[in-house]
């Protein structure tokens, strides 16, 4: 279970995917999740692994989902008389019938920026160095055409005046997150004005970040390829929301328990009176069906 | 040719006639960069490398021809699009220019390594073809020999910028000074700062008590010291001055504390401590109690490193190694 956990992770960071490691961290009885137990929540909110029981399952994806967009871990319980009021832990109604309490450590593995690097300038292949030392990955400049995510892409454009503006007209095409120009201010507005003759819009020449790098004084090759390495962890730790907001989905209320399930791709549902009912779970279906009047007179 | 000099010195000592070659020129992706250096002795024996095993063949040959015609010192070209006499080229498409001669024990080279073990920046002249092979050294002082005002002011700014060059006829060799970084607290971060530090010509000083931390085989890149010891045992005999610089990474109160007290006092060119804004303010407190000057408190970089929002060891050591440049280049 462990191992295939940790091939599972490896082969998303090998595509490039993000997701969230949902971790219990602790528990008390009575609840099925253990703590160690893990699971995989991909983008899509599909959960590989085990955590706990279905209708915990349904928050740690949420949860998983808002982590994934604010880029930062979180702490979650769920339990069955949460109070948020004093608490830096994000409480949930623990509605199933089990009635423990589940902590759960969710962190986000966004991947990693791929950079490419454009020019054979001493600063290109510093970069390129430094890159790999830092566990970036540099991407050939033959590989440019691989690049799919434009939310990963990473581009320094270091020419030195031997073809400015087609590598910067190749990077734009891009829409790449981040594109330093390493040239000095002077330099970038010359480039900037040929390339705006040439039709390319001024909020994607706005993108480009001239001179490339924060500003540390920099003056060797070296020195220039730290600053920009340095930019682009800010810039990528800057990014928020790796995926798409979640779409709110419809809700139902589990007329049992009480919990919210989304109707789209329900598993548990029971139809009465010609009206489906959503469960969290087949035991609060099963109690249900044997006695719905009880539950629908209930609610009113 | 740093890393032939013990070579280098011992052939001095010895009292042979051999050959130096060095990487003057290079175009395009050439494997070893300008300054890299070889011996070769009369015997064909061979000490370094200027491309990484492309040319040296070619390279051996024109030496050994030059020691025993005692010929003038000469360049060599080597590139792939050569059709030149030279057989061989770079593989890899580069080009490369190497400077050859013969080198006796002379007063310039025995300065040279004299500067560059005693960690004093100098810049080694040498005068291409038209200057006969002449030699000088720059400290910063002046030249010793030429006294060339615009060859001073291109040794100036090639030792600023650290690079080694031809400029007008002359061959300029930078060898810079090493800058020290002191870190305490080997963990993590730890390791990649030396990494780094290493790549930007530091030389690193480790220093953690907890022994678990200071087991060389952690380091992939190794530090030039490191000690299983308490800062204020090891830091009195350790050079804090203008050229130095000092991290404290421990998290720990009772180790960082020590350190800072010790290196504020001795007025070096950086202090940079772990840690968040709260952590940083009650350090503060803890040191105002201690009675350290407000003035020296101040001069602490805490949170420690550019505020990039670095979140694993690599990058806080990115952070971190960018802040220092930073005030190194404001010192230039």
């Amino acid at each position: 279970m462990f191992e295939q956990y940790l091939r599972q992770a490896q082969q998303l960071i090998t595509e490039g995917r993000p997701f969230v490691v949902a971790l219990v961290v602790n528990h008390v009885s009575p609840i099925s999740g253990k703590p160690g137990d893990r699971a995989i929540v991909t983008d899509d909110g599909k959960l590989w692994g085990w955590v706990a029981g279905g209708c915990s399952q349904v928050i740690i994806i949420e949860e998983a989902m808002n982590v994934l967009n604010s880029g930062s871990p979180k702490l979650i319980q769920i339990t069955p008389d949460p109070d948020n009021s004093n608490s830096k832990i994000t409480k949930h109604k623990m509605t199933c019938h089990s009635g423990g309490t589940l902590d759960v450590y969710l962190e986000p593995v966004v991947p990693k920026p791929q950079i490419v690097i454009l020019g054979k300038s001493a600063v290109a292949q510093k970069l390129e160095t430094l890159g790999k030392a830092m566990d970036f990955q540099v991407l050939n400049r033959l590989d440019i055409t691989r690049l799919t995510n434009s939310e990963r892409t990473y581009i320094v454009v270091s020419t030195q005046g031997d073809g400015d503006e087609a590598a910067l007209e190749q990077a734009l095409s891009f829409k790449p997150v981040y594109l330093g120009f390493v040239a000095s201010h002077k330099k970038a507005e010359a480039v900037k004005a040929i390339l705006s003759g040439r039709g390319i819009p001024k909020e994607q020449l706005d993108t480009i970040k001239a001179p490339a790098g924060l500003d540390i004084l920099a003056r060797s090759p070296e020195e220039i390829a730290l600053s920009i390495l340095a930019e682009m962890v800010m810039v990528f730790r800057q990014q928020k929301g790796v995926v798409d907001k979640p779409v709110e989905k419809e809700k139902a209320i589990d007329p049992v328990c009480g919990m919210q399930v989304t109707i789209e791709g329900a598993q548990h549902v029971f139809n009465h009176s010609s009206i489906d009912y959503y469960f969290c779970c087949a035991g609060c279906k099963e109690i249900f069906s044997q006695e719905p009047e009880r539950f629908l007179a209930n609610k009113d | 040719m740093i890393e032939i000099l013990n070579e280098f010195e011992s052939q001095l000592d010895q009292g042979s006639v051999f050959a130096l070659a060095t990487v003057i020129n290079t175009w395009r992706s050439a494997p070893r960069a300008e300054g890299a250096a070889m011996i070769i002795l009369p015997d064909g024996t061979m000490f370094g490398s200027v491309s990484g095993g492309c040319v040296e063949s070619t390279v051996v040959k024109e030496a050994r021809e030059l020691m025993g015609s005692g010929g003038e010192a000469r360049r060599l070209s080597f590139g792939v699009t050569n059709e030149d006499a030279w057989s061989v080229g770079l593989s890899c498409g580069g080009e490369i220019e190497v400077w050859l001669e013969t080198v006796e024990d002379q007063k310039v080279w025995r300065k040279l390594i004299e500067l560059v073990r005693s960690n004093q920046g100098c810049v080694l002249v040498t005068g291409l073809e038209q200057y006969n092979g002449s030699r000088a050294i720059f400290t910063g002082e002046g030249l010793d020999e030429l006294e060339a005002l615009d060859l001073a002011e291109a040794c100036k700014q090639a030792y600023i910028q650290h690079k080694t060059q031809i400029s007008e006829g002359y061959f300029l060799n930078v060898f810079p000074s090493k800058s020290r970084l002191v870190i305490i607290g080997a963990a993590h971060v730890t390791l990649d700062l030396v990494k780094l530090a290493g790549a930007f010509n530091f030389e690193t000083i480790v220093i953690d008590p907890r022994g678990i931390f200071t087991k060389e085989d952690r380091f992939g890149v190794k530090p030039d010291q490191i000690y299983n010891d308490w800062p204020a045992e090891v830091l009195p005999d350790i050079k804090l001055d203008a050229d130095t610089y000092v991290v404290v990474l421990t998290h720990d109160p009772k180790i960082d504390d020590q350190a800072l007290k010790i290196v504020l006092d001795a007025g070096v060119a950086y202090v940079g401590a772990l840690g968040s804004k709260k952590t940083h303010a009650q350090r503060t407190m803890r040191l105002k109690d201690a009675g350290v000057p407000e003035e020296q408190i101040e001069q602490i970089y805490g949170p420690v490193g550019l505020n990039i929002n670095a979140r694993q060891p690599a990058e806080i050591a990115l952070s971190i190694m960018a802040q220092i440049i930073g005030v190194k280049n404001q010192h230039l």
